[in-house]
């Protein structure tokens, strides 16, 4: 049985961005959980399910969702917490749709907060398992993105310059969003001004890295009509992940995103014409121009060309990260994506509101290459 | 006899028969008894077959670059010093993957793009009880 159009997005809450001295992953988690309740005009006894991302800087690691439940003061009819970076958003958010479409529980609060920013978090791991990576210097987040960019500029012949392009969308978005922790808008000269970090990938090609918190609140479509908001109808979602690496001929193409987004079109019956505006998750700028191609707004090696000419701007043909994104707004690992996507489908996005933006994708990648996520937002 | 440069692996009993192997100048993995299939990462069934027989067979050395990297930033301490450094994604003639800084002393190659170029297995630590492979240019 479909899942389509049964639950949906009541309420959003995010804290403030950026570096918040003083503050706990647990604090911001909690903030997001009470603006988030006063956005669905929910009180807590309404929720009923908690899921929650531990942040990097959480000691209580994948205990979290005790800690927070209890710093909260909510005895949950289902919780969990899940550590997948930057999939964690979508994927808590599809776990508590399926939660609500079998009955396990009526409202549930996806939590995260982390204080990566002023914690001094790195995101300096590196992959392998045994025999790690990092033993021939093969370390950090930037390293495997580096790999998609380096094979994509090979196979594909995309440039530097096009990724510059998806730092310049992001960033012209996060100036017109008051809450965006890097606001000054950038052009691709500045791009290829910057620092290179890991060859092929540049300063301005990395996302940030923040503190702050961020609360989803998911229930059945009948329940959030009733509700403070226009509900944000969960029309399609899907997920698909790989666990090998080295072992996956095109692993750095991450194939796998493009099952996930296939199965979230098709639940929705819905096609890539269909979608106004896209949160696409852009822990580095490579990211985005493998989205559009896995999504089919493009052709496979079109995305480099696709970004091109303002297109993926607000006023071009496909808005993407219409708040900033992770590059620009904040790096809250995509749960600000979902909250971009509900806030562009309720119409309340001010200035960078797009026009007739009834259908939003929303996208989340996370554990380096490794796991994928869509969802299909729709306006009630 | 030379210790090894960079950080040394940490070793387990699956892993051991790698790092002795190059500790003799050879680049050993795991090839399945049941289908012949040739795994990297080393693991302990086969991850085509789930067999947990295998041989540890002698591989060429010899390679493709897929990917190259350049580290301008050093993510540990023991890489701080080696910045900028080399890394790429080897394509093995025997079929793995795996990925090796460049045995790179001059810095020769920083600014070159050297995907498709062809490399060798170079071992550090050759003659120790464990060695690292890492890998090298062929010049032309």
């Amino acid at each position: 049985m479909s899942v389509s159009g049964r639950t949906a997005i009541a309420g959003v809450g995010a804290t403030a961005q950026g570096t918040l001295s003083g503050r706990t992953a647990l604090d911001l988690g909690a903030e997001a959980f009470k603006r988030a309740l006063a956005d669905a005009g929910l009180r807590k006894q309404d929720v009923d399910g908690l899921l929650t991302m531990p942040g990097t800087t959480s000691p209580e690691g994948s205990l979290h969702y005790l800690r927070l439940g209890e710093a909260l003061g909510i005895n949950p009819r289902y919780t969990a917490s899940l550590t997948m970076g930057g999939a964690t958003a979508g994927c808590l958010v599809q776990i508590a749709v399926m939660v609500i479409a079998a009955g396990l529980a009526t409202t549930v609060a996806c939590v995260f907060g982390d204080t990566a920013k002023t914690g001094g978090v790195t995101f300096n791991r590196a992959s392998g398992g045994d025999v790690n990576w990092g033993l021939w210097g093969m370390l950090g987040a930037a390293a495997n993105s580096g790999i998609a960019a380096d094979r994509h500029m090979h196979e594909y012949g995309t440039t530097s310059r096009q990724l510059a392009e998806v730092a310049v969308a992001c960033r012209k978005h996060a100036s017109m969003n008051e809450h965006a922790v890097m606001r000054t808008p950038i052009t691709v000269a500045d791009h290829q001004a910057s620092r290179m970090i890991v060859r092929p990938l540049r300063l301005l090609d990395c996302c940030l890295i923040s503190d702050g918190g961020v609360c989803i609140i998911v229930t059945s479509a009948e329940r959030a009509r009733d509700l403070a908001k226009p509900p944000a109808v969960i029309a399609g979602v899907g997920q698909a992940h790989t666990t090998m690496n080295l072992e996956h001929e095109k692993w750095w193409y991450v194939p796998h995103q493009k099952q996930a987004l296939a199965d979230a079109f098709r639940m929705a019956k819905l096609g890539p014409k269909d979608v106004k505006v896209a949160q696409l998750y852009d822990n580095f700028t490579i990211s985005v121009i493998l989205w559009l191609e896995h999504a089919g707004f493009c052709k496979e090696g079109e995305g480099g060309p696709f970004v091109e000419g303002g297109r993926i701007q607000l006023g071009g043909a496909l808005p993407v990260n219409t708040a900033g994104g992770n590059l620009s707004e904040s790096y809250m690992e995509g749960w600000l994506h979902v909250v971009e996507g509900v806030r562009q489908v309720r119409g309340e996005c001010g200035q960078r509101q797009v026009e007739d933006a009834h259908t939003c994708l929303v996208t989340g990648r996370g554990m380096s290459l490794n796991c994928s996520n869509a969802m299909l937002l729709q306006r009630a | 006899m030379t210790p090894i440069t960079k950080p040394a692996p940490e070793v387990n009993d699956l892993t051991r028969p790698f790092w002795q192997a190059a500790g003799r100048g050879q680049l050993r993995m795991q090839k399945c008894a049941a289908c012949g299939h040739i795994r990297f990462p080393i693991g302990p069934v086969c991850t085509n077959c789930l067999d947990e027989r295998a041989e540890w067979v002698q591989l060429s050395g010899q390679g493709r670059v897929l990917s190259h990297l350049v580290f301008h930033r050093g993510y540990s301490a023991a890489w701080k010093p080696h910045v900028p450094y080399s890394v790429i994604m080897v394509q093995l003639d025997e079929g793995p993957r795996m990925f090796s800084d460049l045995v790179d002393p001059d810095r020769k190659y920083i600014e070159t793009d050297l995907v498709g170029h062809c490399v060798q297995v170079w071992f550090d630590g050759l003659g120790q009880d464990m060695a690292v492979p890492r890998f090298k240019v062929v010049e032309p």
